[in-house]
């Protein structure tokens, strides 16, 4: 059977530039909120959210930017990923219409060609193969890793681009803040006293390729993916359902060669948001609730605020640098955890450990759920 | 991995068209679905604060469930759902951005939270005929439709799927007319299918997609041919051209429609 492994990468998140970056951040417990700047703070109520400085395009193509820094990034490590073979699988969950907005609100309109990353794709890959904009919410990225996953697996390409972006649209932030009678001023995952959510910018890529790939010339292999599992709850439009969450964490499990006790860390969705995070604290402590040495959580969504269809792949990226520097990032902002996962160790500093199997949740809107398993990679498996 | 898959059915919705095939397209104008009229065409009421796109959307799915062998429940879970359309939402996201803008976010209606997000359309399918494989929501440009057919087949080959429902749709009116480029006549309405592959198809009477070879090529449906039927039906073209065939071969005249370098003779 064909592996699927990591071997470049790219992010960009309110704490850094860079993936380096943005992990030596997350390992500091460094947090990107900060007044609002990009949207017209008059006419939220909430004060904060997590944006990138660069202003893109007069506030246009702000998601594409951040595209084309990670995707470039990961072209350092990986320069065969602009072949016409490559399949370029973009996750979002709010595409360009964060330009559409800023258009109207001049009165001009906007292509349609504009409203998808094709064109910032080929504008950094002009070779690539097929580009795809999948617009699955919050889940987005993760289920765009788990399309070109699949296609490793059937031998259809050897090589695959997967990436994420999202900035923050007036639409979005102003009906969270709208639906959120609290006053977030960061996100607190997990936490007792948190407030709720706040949305974040972000960028992310992701090289993905077949095991024989990778060693065919001598790229060195950061991590492999073990398995992506997907379901969809057809239960509420923005509420999670646990027993969708349960059936996707499961059918990760079902595909991989690993077993729960084997996993060391977890980094969780965590929104801050009393609905997500109570489910989802609920549904962890009921898959591993038979397993007496609790896995770590670490929820990245306090220092990047909810890069929405981004921060599938920003937790994959986090798992590949946790497992290549051993170390499990704090979660600042949560010192009363939730009863569900008291159990669970969740650091307030950086906590060094072996780390050699990751769980990456991502939910999103419409009940759509994924989880990705990464592994060290080991050149003789896990069998 | 299979060669061979089959259609099961494939509906055309347009709000108060006379006729369910493309050629009635030419003589219909764009009339807007209320709500109200989609909750009688379905049966069901909490329709009030979908978009039209996810309205449309929602009576097509019907149609095409309804035309197709009914789902089990364990079928239900092994069917996956694509919905391609690239201007679905665009009218509620630019009402919102414009009331925050105009007034203050606290003018903004809170039953609009879900439709912010792209992906309403194809999650609202999934509630509503309880179907729970993998739930795409593809915004992919002009090439989306072709894409969610190509999607679609990799679903059933990785076996995440057993069937797929695809939906193509997309909306024209005056938002969309003052801020989306081109300026150009625009389908509105929603069309889709239902896709097995054939070693599981439960209907003998089904249409077929066989993989051919580029010689096939000269009886292709294209992206002009559709254009010139149905007005630039955007992020639906792709969807509209399986219609398309599935009329041609139920008049045993096979076209074929390609999805990036692969070509399928429709029969």
């Amino acid at each position: 059977m064909t592996r699927v492994v990591i071997t470049g990468i790219g992010a960009c998140t309110a704490v850094g530039d860079d993936s380096k970056t943005c992990f030596t951040e997350f390992v500091k417990g460094t947090q990107g909120n900060q007044p609002l700047k990009q949207l017209d703070a008059s006419k939220f109520n909430k004060p904060n959210a997590y944006e990138r400085e660069d202003q893109g395009e007069a506030g246009k193509a702000r998601s594409s930017h951040f595209l084309i820094r990670a995707i470039t990034e990961a072209m350092e490590e990986v320069p065969e990923i602009e072949s016409e073979t490559v399949p370029v699988y973009v996750g979002t969950g709010l595409r360009e219409l964060r330009t559409l907005e800023v258009s109207a609100l001049q009165n001009e309109p906007t292509d349609v060609a504009d409203l998808d990353f094709s064109k910032a794709v080929k504008s950094v890959l002009p070779n690539c193969g097929n580009v795809y904009t999948l617009s699955n919410a919050c889940a987005a990225s993760n289920y765009a890793l788990a399309l070109a996953f699949d296609q490793i697996k059937l031998g259809r390409t050897k090589m695959a681009v997967v990436a994420g972006c999202d900035t923050l649209t007036a639409s979005m932030f102003g009906l969270l803040d709208r639906v959120n009678p609290n006053m977030p001023t960061a996100v607190q995952v997990m936490e007792k006293s948190r407030q709720g959510v706040l949305m974040g910018d972000g960028g992310v890529a992701i090289v993905l390729e077949s095991e024989e790939s990778a060693k065919s010339r001598q790229q060195s292999i950061l991590a492999e993916v073990n398995s992506v599992g997907l379901s969809t709850d057809a239960v509420h439009e923005t509420a999670p359902d646990q027993p969708g969450i349960e059936r996707a964490i499961t059918e990760a499990f079902a595909q991989a060669n690993i077993d729960k006790q084997d996993i060391d860390l977890i980094y969780v969705h965590g929104t801050g948001t009393e609905l997500n995070d109570s489910v989802e604290s609920k549904a962890l402590s009921n898959f591993y609730q038979t397993i007496e040495r609790k896995p770590a959580i670490s929820g990245i969504k306090a220092m990047t605020g909810h890069t929405s269809g981004a921060s599938g792949c920003i937790g994959v990226m986090s798992a590949v640098e946790s497992i290549l520097n051993s170390v499990v990032p704090p979660t600042p902002g949560t010192s009363a955890p939730l009863d569900e996962v008291t159990d669970f160790p969740i650091y307030a500093q950086s906590h060094k450990a072996p780390i050699k199997h990751v769980q990456v949740n991502a939910f999103g809107f419409g009940g759509v759920n994924s989880v990705v398993l990464v592994s060290e990679y080991k050149e003789s498996g896990y069998v | 991995m299979s060669n061979t898959y089959s259609i099961l059915s494939c509906e055309l919705y347009k709000p108060e068209m006379a006729g369910n095939e493309i050629p009635c397209i030419a003589e219909a104008e764009n009339v807007h679905l209320h709500y109200k009229t989609a909750s009688k065409l379905l049966g069901r009421k909490g329709l009030r604060y979908k978009d039209e796109a996810t309205l449309m959307a929602l009576v097509a799915a019907q149609q095409i469930l309804a035309s197709a062998p009914s789902l089990s429940d364990a079928q239900k879970d092994a069917t996956a759902i694509i919905v391609s359309s690239n201007l679905g939402n665009v009218d509620t996201v630019l009402k919102t951005a414009q009331t925050i803008a105009q007034e203050h976010v606290d003018a903004t209606s809170a039953m609009d939270l879900p439709n912010a997000s792209s992906n309403s359309i194809s999650a609202s399918i999934s509630i509503v005929n309880q179907l729970r494989g993998p739930n795409l929501m593809l915004c992919n440009g002009q090439s989306s439709g072709d894409d969610a057919l190509q999607l679609a087949m990799d679903l059933i080959d990785t076996q995440r799927a057993e069937r797929v429902l695809v939906i193509g749709v997309e909306v024209s009116n005056d938002v969309i007319a003052q801020y989306i480029a081109p300026s150009v006549p625009r389908f509105h309405g929603a069309c889709g299918y239902l896709l097995e592959s054939s070693t599981v198809a439960r209907a003998e009477q089904v249409v077929k997609l066989h993989q051919g070879e580029q010689a096939i090529a000269e009886n292709l449906i294209t992206d002009e041919e559709i254009k010139t039927l149905c007005n630039d039906a955007s992020g639906a073209a792709g969807v509209l051209k399986i219609k398309l065939a599935c009329e041609y071969a139920s008049k045993r005249e096979p076209r074929s429609v390609s999805a990036h370098s692969q070509y399928w003779q429709i029969s």
